[in-house]
């Protein structure tokens, strides 16, 4: 009786497996997923983005943590500041885009991650009243007095082509 | 002194009680309660929300898992246009003579298959004239058109040469949970 039971329950497992089986994975770390859903669309999910269109952020983004102002542009964002993430999820997602996709960081001096404390005060100040070309290249100037930056650093993104 | 009558009966309700229930008989009653309580469901409302849960959204419901050119294949949950796979591409490639946009939006989609949630980008094939066939509308996740990153109206794609749609993809991105 035990082994029919065995039998028909092997039978019945096999019935449900899908045509195509799914492979098996491991869920991505929450902080990834708030990336990828949040920015990754845009800024794509490896953080190479469309080359003028949309900012670079593998290999770039560890290299604004040099200043203090660098610091801060990226959480005063508007994007970033206004996002819907809570003051902790923003933080990881900072500090995934700082220091996974975005190294070296600050030039190859140790700095400390964002606090939650920090990313929250940051936020309440987006660059909302101010042209952020212009603010960014203030931004990155002040960068390259301090650290070494890579060039593509300099290229914010130009104009994107008109709509239909 | 007269005493009340409220006094009377309360004296009298007391002492009926005391001489037909014992102590042990309340503690047994009151460890039977505690015993069997978890075996029945308290709240009906809390047991349709659990099941709702584990059953997912209206899309994932209906979805299935094995012809990619219908829209209820499972990976079309947020999609907006025509499928790719119609087009003489995939439901993960552009069909000869379009390229797929470097931009898009992600969202997740429930995989009947293990019930887990998959993130998906769903991207659009640029540079061709519009392919008119399969054109599907899925909602999960999507977002209305002042929060343009994850609105599927939008044609995506920013970052190609033009910005003449084609078709639309669901590229599988990972497990989210």
């Amino acid at each position: 009786m035990t082994a029919l039971l065995a039998a028909v329950a092997l039978g019945a497992t096999r019935l449900a497996q899908p045509a195509h089986p799914v492979r098996p994975a491991n869920p991505l770390p929450a902080a990834q997923v708030a990336y990828l859903t949040s920015c990754g669309g845009c800024h794509g999910i490896e953080g190479i983005s469309a080359p003028g269109s949309v900012p670079t952020l593998r290999g770039l983004t560890g290299s604004f943590l040099c200043t203090r102002q660098g610091r801060a542009f990226l959480i005063r964002l508007p994007d970033v500041a206004l996002s819907t993430l809570s003051d902790r999820m923003l933080t990881q997602v900072m500090n995934f885009v700082v220091f996974d996709l975005g190294a070296p960081v600050a030039g190859g001096r140790p700095v400390p991650a964002y606090t939650i404390a920090e990313v929250a005060r940051l936020r309440r100040e987006p660059l909302t009243d101010t042209g952020l070309t212009a603010y960014r290249n203030g931004v990155v100037a002040g960068l390259a007095a301090r650290c070494e930056v890579p060039a593509a650093l300099h290229v914010y993104a130009r104009s994107l082509p008109p709509a239909r | 002194m007269k005493r009340l009558g409220v006094d009377n009966w309360g004296e009298l309700l007391t002492r009926r009680l005391a001489g037909r229930l014992s102590r042990r008989s309340a503690l047994a009653r009151l460890g039977a309660l505690l015993v069997a309580a978890p075996v029945f469901p308290l709240l009906p409302v809390q047991r349709a929300r659990a099941a709702g849960e584990n059953k997912g959204t209206d899309f994932s419901r209906e979805a299935q898992t094995q012809d990619d050119t219908a829209c209820n294949y499972w990976r079309y949950c947020g999609i907006d246009g025509n499928l790719c796979s119609c087009c003489g591409g995939s439901v993960h490639s552009c069909p000869p003579g379009s390229q797929p946009s470097p931009t898009s939006w992600i969202g997740s989609c429930i995989n009947p298959a293990d019930q887990r949630s998959y993130l998906v980008s769903y991207r659009d094939c640029c540079g061709a004239s519009i392919c008119n066939k399969c054109s599907c509308i899925g909602t999960d996740h999507e977002m209305p058109m002042y929060r343009p990153q994850a609105n599927n109206h939008v044609i995506w794609c920013i970052g190609t040469n033009t910005f003449e749609y084609h078709c639309s993809m669901s590229v599988l991105v990972g497990l989210a949970e």
